[in-house]
């Protein structure tokens, strides 16, 4: 029997998964075969709530599991009090670039802000109450004013220049403008300017392009661009750790779009910012800082287009030249998601459909040995060695299950024998082909 | 004793020495003159007479050689000296009537035979004169063993020489026998047979070649022949048993002991030439005519001369017979003529009985016995059958041989058309001798000649009046005869069927063409002068032509056997249905393998039927793999047949196509070795199927590692469960620590908290005084409050509206796992089952 499973786990567990997708509670009782990993970046994340910094590379091919394990990463973050947010890179958002590229994935970074209570993501007006709170709380303390009085104007200023003080504390580059910002959005809470707070909130997010826009709305002389979001981010990270949080992680995927950019020379630049994260994190510079990249192995080794074409990353990012297969290095920033094997996912199966047998109190009639015909049923599928993913596997299992459960006295093996296979993956032209500008 | 031993050593030496003497002379074979230059020019000498020999000086050039003749030196036409092989041993040792002269062609007999007739010579020897007393009178058996002393007489000794000699001519014939091809069997005079099927075949490819022909035409001869070998009485030499039988009237010619008579003052030599009908005597030289005569009177009255190997004689005699009854018409006659010519001259006797044979079926053809007509042969008779002698199918009675006699019946032809055929020969060639093929043309042939006729008709002229006048063109442009003049009237006929026969080849050209195959014959006339060659071409080839591809539609298209027959003298012929299958191709690859099978089994027979698959398997591999790989099977297998091995290699493209991975290619490559090891091509083929069979593969699940994976992933769920549920009872306390370190409201609060303990919630929950107020206002607006209603709200408590949910929702979620508070549009909305667990039960 299964242990320490809700049922409401149970629930979201089989419910996801027959949709496709990571289940959002209850995800741990299924992480069959990726202990490893799991506790690499548990203990990762120990250390960044320890005041380190992070960067992790998650390589791996297609459905080998890279978006399950950031989804765990998420949840488990998450449950640690971090600041947590994703984006993905595509052609339009990347590291570097200088016709606003950059700053809308600043933008996509900051839309997904997500704490605890805001698993979604859109956060950041939260969080900025959050600390506004904090500040004024502490501010009335200091001041000996009662928490009702101090939102009257007449103590605007004290509360300005605290926040200031901390905005000065925590920021270094650009800090001015934020704690500026900052101060322009506490301004539209007491005044009730709806429109003033929301244009904090767009420029806190880059979407101001022009200066003069910015200057005419906030009185502020900078914008979030290009150039400097990366600072920006940095700002955040060291606010929401002054919150009170365990810290801020970046979780970047489909970084193949950066491999896939035409040029090398912007391509090269992209990569550089990775290495400016990347020096950053390890060197101490920053604190509390978790970045994770997902890509394929592609991305990473690709001698002509991908990381390793820049040699500063892969001296940085070669493999532990003692590791084998069976001898594995998690403590590496480039974490490898290997296939899973038939042993794991067998285990994987008789665990869904343990859980499957609690969320429907029944028992349904598989055995081991018809979890192995099915998975030699499904393996011997013509397409299976390229295209089956464990995706594909559980969720055409799951399904056979509620045929069963709903059917009692159907075939198993007839709907063993009638599984097929399709190629799932993203219809991408061979990236080799593109020429090189 | 001593003239036994002195026998044996004569013996010994005459063979040796008749071997060495192989000498080489030539004859006249026409009277013709002596001439002191190489060229018609020079001056006569003299007349050279037919049959005499001359002494060759030199051959000048092709045409003519100089000789010695008399003394005279000159030269002579060529044409008119045969060369000869004498060969003395025969005609010196004893009085077999056996040819002494053997021609030119046939003197590479290997002269191991004399050795081996040398050492049977001697065997008998040894016999005889070991042989009982008793027995010395026996006419052919060999005396018993048991006797070992005896005294031999001038009688005894004539007995031995005869038993000798008859010996000598049976054993001669047993050797040369292995040079005639439908020999089986030989019996000697002691009544031994000796199974000649496992003498080594000495024959040479030309013997092969005749003796195919042979057989066809024997084939040709019946249809339906029963042949019947009795073995006749071995004790009697003569004696032979060939009778041939008609409609089961068995006309028997009897036999008569064998005595011949010498004449005294000697035959007069007769070399040795085919002798066609009874007019050759017109040639004879005077002395040979005046022998014949005597011959003859003494023949017809009981007396047989011995011809002493001038059989020329005997078959002169045997066409007067012949001739004799086709004015009398008696065939009582014909036979008591024929059995004792057979009979003491054996080398006519296998014409006397075939003609015989013939002759009375053309005597009784109403009573349809031509095909069913039996010879008993004797395996004597079939001695006698001489190897040398001309093929008496194609010459003698010739009429019969003629293809309308030949196909009057089977093609039901009426007499008009038998005479028309009959101006042909029977066209002897690989293609013709397929039956079905001959009467095809032969059709294709009749209805040409009708077609031709109503065309000249319409012309207002006749077949025979034009032919007539390309004739008369041709002999006189062409061969230059006058008109009027015998050369021209005598050779009207055979122009005439010259003209036919050119017709009838090229029907067969035209058969050959519309059943692909590869060789035509050739039909180029041989007319030089343009005159005559045009006259030839527009008059009759032009039409001949233009009739042509109106008749084609109507040639049948060959039967199986005929198909099997041509493909195998066709050895490309498969090519013609090969394309036609591949441009018809509709994606049904078993139907083209069974067209494949088909055609291959069309070419059993065809020596290259392997390069028929292997074609076929690789137009195949572009559509069906297992297919393609199947023909290859098959070719490999033909190819193991074939004659050489070949084992051509499919190309590299078509092997990459085939095999998309190696394993399928190691497959079949030791398939294909097992293949040609065992050659069973059915295991081969069933192989083929398993090649594309996907290979399942097989999980093996190891449960050692199972449990590991168990283990760590219990493991991983602990450390988990940890960290996504405990850690937040910590971080909230740690929380409350930090609030309690930072500032003192928190301890308020916390206070506060405990003053509220009493209150509706669950005692773990602690609520401030505004977030209790703040769910006593949802439950008051049935559980949703719109956002700027609680912005107010938030405002007069002095509280952020976020943060305030926030906060509510983050004491809440440890005992929901969810959160309590939502956001739906402009709506915060609470889940009642939610707030209903909030509750104190």
């Amino acid at each position: 029997m299964i242990d320490n499973i809700k049922p409401k786990e149970a629930t979201s567990i089989i419910n996801s998964l027959i949709g496709g997708v990571v289940p959002k509670i209850g995800v741990q009782h299924i992480t069959v075969g990726r202990s490893e990993e799991i506790s690499a970046f548990v203990s990762a994340l120990e250390d960044v709530k320890n005041g380190h910094s992070m960067v992790k590379f998650w390589i791996g091919d297609f459905g080998s599991g890279k978006s399950f394990m950031l989804h765990l990463l998420n949840t488990v973050a998450l449950k640690q009090k971090f600041v947590v947010t994703n984006a993905d890179f595509t052609p339009d958002n990347r590291l570097y670039s200088n016709d606003g590229k950059g700053v809308a994935l600043y933008s996509a970074i900051m839309d997904n802000v997500a704490i605890q209570t805001k698993p979604e993501g859109g956060a950041l007006p939260t969080l900025m109450e959050k600390w506004i709170e904090q500040v004024v709380t502490k501010t009335a303390e200091e001041n000996k004013i009662s928490l009702t009085e101090i939102r009257n104007e007449q103590y605007l200023n004290l509360i300005q220049s605290n926040i200031m003080k901390t905005i000065n504390e925590i920021t270094d580059v650009g800090g001015f403008d934020f704690g500026m910002v900052v101060m322009k959005y506490y301004e539209g809470y007491i005044k009730d300017d709806e429109q003033l707070r929301r244009n904090a909130l767009k420029w806190l997010k880059g979407e101001y392009n022009t200066k003069t826009e910015a200057k005419q709305d906030l009185g502020v002389r900078e914008v979030i661009n290009d150039l400097n979001y990366y600072d920006m981010l940095k700002n955040f990270c060291k606010l929401f750790v002054s919150m009170g949080y365990s810290g801020f992680m970046v979780n970047l995927d489909e970084a193949i779009n950066l491999y896939k950019i035409s040029t090398s020379v912007m391509r090269e630049k992209n990569y550089e910012k990775i290495l400016t994260i990347y020096n950053d994190c390890f060197q101490g510079k920053v604190t509390n800082l978790f970045f994770n990249f997902a890509g394929t192995k592609e991305f990473l080794e690709n001698e002509r287009r991908g990381l390793f074409s820049y040699n500063a990353l892969k001296s940085r990012l070669e493999t532990n030249k003692f590791e084998t297969v069976e001898i594995r290095d998690f403590a590496q920033p480039v974490i490898r998601l290997l296939p899973l094997d038939h042993n794991e996912i067998f285990v994987l199966l008789k665990k869904l459909k343990l859980v499957f047998d609690y969320n429907y109190k029944t028992v349904i009639d598989i055995a081991d040995s018809d979890i192995q015909q099915f998975m030699e049923e499904l393996f011997n599928k013509p397409g299976a060695a390229e295209f089956l993913t464990p995706r594909e596997v559980i969720r055409d299992f799951l399904n056979i299950l509620n045929i069963i459960r709903q059917n009692p006295t159907v075939d198993k093996s007839k709907l063993f024998g009638d599984l097929e296979i399709s190629d799932e993956r993203p219809n991408e032209i061979s990236l080799d082909s593109i020429e090189e500008l | 004793m001593k003239k036994i031993t002195k026998y044996l050593f004569v013996t010994l030496l005459l063979i040796v020495a008749a071997n060495l003497k192989a000498q080489t002379f030539y004859q006249i074979s026409s009277d013709t003159k002596l001439r002191t230059g190489a060229s018609i020019k020079f001056k006569s000498l003299g007349i050279v007479k037919s049959g005499e020999r001359v002494n060759m000086i030199e051959q000048t050039n092709a045409s003519w050689y100089k000789i010695e003749y008399n003394g005279k030196v000159g030269f002579i036409l060529s044409r008119y000296v045969t060369q000869y092989v004498e060969e003395q041993k025969i005609v010196d040792t004893s009085k077999i009537d056996e040819k002494s002269i053997v021609e030119v062609e046939t003197k590479k007999s290997n002269s191991t035979i004399f050795y081996v007739v040398g050492g049977i010579v001697l065997l008998i020897l040894i016999f005889v004169v070991t042989s009982n007393d008793k027995n010395k009178k026996g006419d052919n058996g060999i005396p018993s063993q048991k006797n070992d002393n005896i005294i031999i007489d001038k009688e005894e000794k004539d007995e031995l020489i005869k038993n000798i000699s008859n010996n000598i001519k049976i054993e001669v014939i047993t050797s040369n026998s292995n040079n005639f091809p439908k020999d089986n069997s030989v019996i000697d005079a002691t009544g031994k047979t000796y199974n000649n099927s496992e003498i080594p075949n000495q024959e040479n490819d030309k013997a092969i070649i005749d003796k195919e022909e042979r057989d066809k035409l024997l084939n040709n001869i019946v249809s339906s022949l029963k042949t019947e070998v009795t073995i006749s009485n071995p004790n009697d030499l003569s004696k032979d048993d060939s009778i041939i039988d008609i409609t089961g009237k068995v006309y028997n010619l009897d036999i008569k002991q064998s005595n011949l008579v010498k004449y005294k003052s000697g035959v007069p030599f007769w070399v040795h030439q085919y002798i066609y009908s009874h007019s050759e005597i017109l040639n004879a030289s005077y002395e040979q005519v005046n022998f014949y005569t005597i011959f003859k009177k003494a023949f017809l009255n009981g007396e047989y001369l011995d011809l002493e190997g001038n059989n020329n004689y005997a078959f002169v005699l045997l066409f007067e017979f012949l001739l004799d009854y086709d004015h009398y018409k008696d065939v009582n006659k014909l036979k008591n003529q024929l059995t004792p010519l057979g009979i003491y001259y054996p080398k006519t006797k296998y014409y006397c009985d075939s003609f015989f044979a013939k002759k009375m079926a053309i005597k009784e053809p109403d009573e349809k016995i031509v095909v069913n007509f039996q010879i008993q042969e004797s395996s004597q008779h079939r001695n006698t059958y001489p190897e040398y002698q001309y093929n008496p199918n194609a010459y003698a009675d010739y009429e019969y041989w003629k293809l309308g006699s030949k196909y009057k019946s089977k093609l039901n032809l009426n007499e008009e058309e038998v005479k028309l055929l009959n101006r042909l020969w029977y066209p002897s060639n690989n293609f013709c001798n397929v039956e079905f093929c001959c009467i095809e043309i032969l059709k294709l042939y009749l209805l040409t000649i009708e077609t031709l006729k109503n065309k000249y008709t319409q012309e207002q002229t006749t077949l025979e009046q034009e032919f007539t006048k390309v004739v008369d063109v041709i002999l006189r442009k062409h061969f230059r005869y006058h008109l009027d003049s015998y050369n021209y009237k005598s050779s009207i006929e055979s122009i005439s069927n010259e003209i036919y026969i050119n017709i009838f080849k090229r029907c067969e050209n035209v058969v050959r063409e519309h059943y692909g195959h590869k060789r035509k014959i050739n039909t180029d006339s041989y007319f030089t002068a343009t005159e005559a060659k045009l006259e030839f071409e527009s008059k009759v080839i032009e039409k001949v032509e233009e009739v042509f591809p109106t008749l084609v539609s109507k040639i049948t298209l060959p039967d199986e056997p005929t198909e099997i027959e041509l493909n195998s003298q066709n050895t490309n012929r498969w090519k013609i249905k090969f394309d036609d299958l591949i441009v018809n191709y509709k994606n049904n690859s078993n139907l083209f393998v069974e067209n494949i099978l088909a055609l291959g089994n069309l070419n059993k027979q065809n020596p290259s039927i392997e390069n028929i698959f292997f074609e076929a398997s690789k137009f195949i591999s572009k559509y069906e793999k297992e297919t393609a790989l199947t023909l290859y099977v098959h070719y490999l297998y033909y190819d193991l047949k074939s004659a050489t091995f070949d084992n051509k290699q499919l190309t590299k493209t078509i092997q990459k196509n085939l095999f998309k991975t190696n394993e399928q290619l190691r497959d079949f490559e030791i398939l294909v070795s097992e293949l040609i090891k065992d050659k069973n091509l059915e295991k081969a083929l069933k192989g083929v199927a398993a090649i594309y069979v996907v290979k399942r593969k097989k999980i093996q699940l190891d449960t050692a590692s199972i449990k590991e994976v168990e283990e760590q992933h219990s493991g991983t769920v602990e450390l988990l469960n940890e960290y996504l549920k405990d850690e937040y009872e910590d971080e909230s306390s740690s929380i409350k620590t930090e609030e309690i370190n930072s500032e003192e409201v928190k301890i308020e609060i916390t206070q506060k908290t405990n003053e509220v303990e009493h209150s509706i919630y669950l005692s773990s929950i602690a609520f401030t005084q505004a977030h209790t107020a703040t769910l006593e206002m949802f439950t008051k607006s049935n559980f949703s409050v719109s956002q700027s209603e609680l912005e107010i709200f938030a405002k007069s408590k002095g509280l952020f509206k976020n943060q305030l949910i926030e906060s509510i929702n983050e004491i809440c979620y440890e005992s929901l796992d969810d959160v309590l508070i939502e956001e739906e549009e402009d709506y915060y909305i609470i889940n009642p089952n939610y707030y209903q667990t909030l509750l104190v039960k």
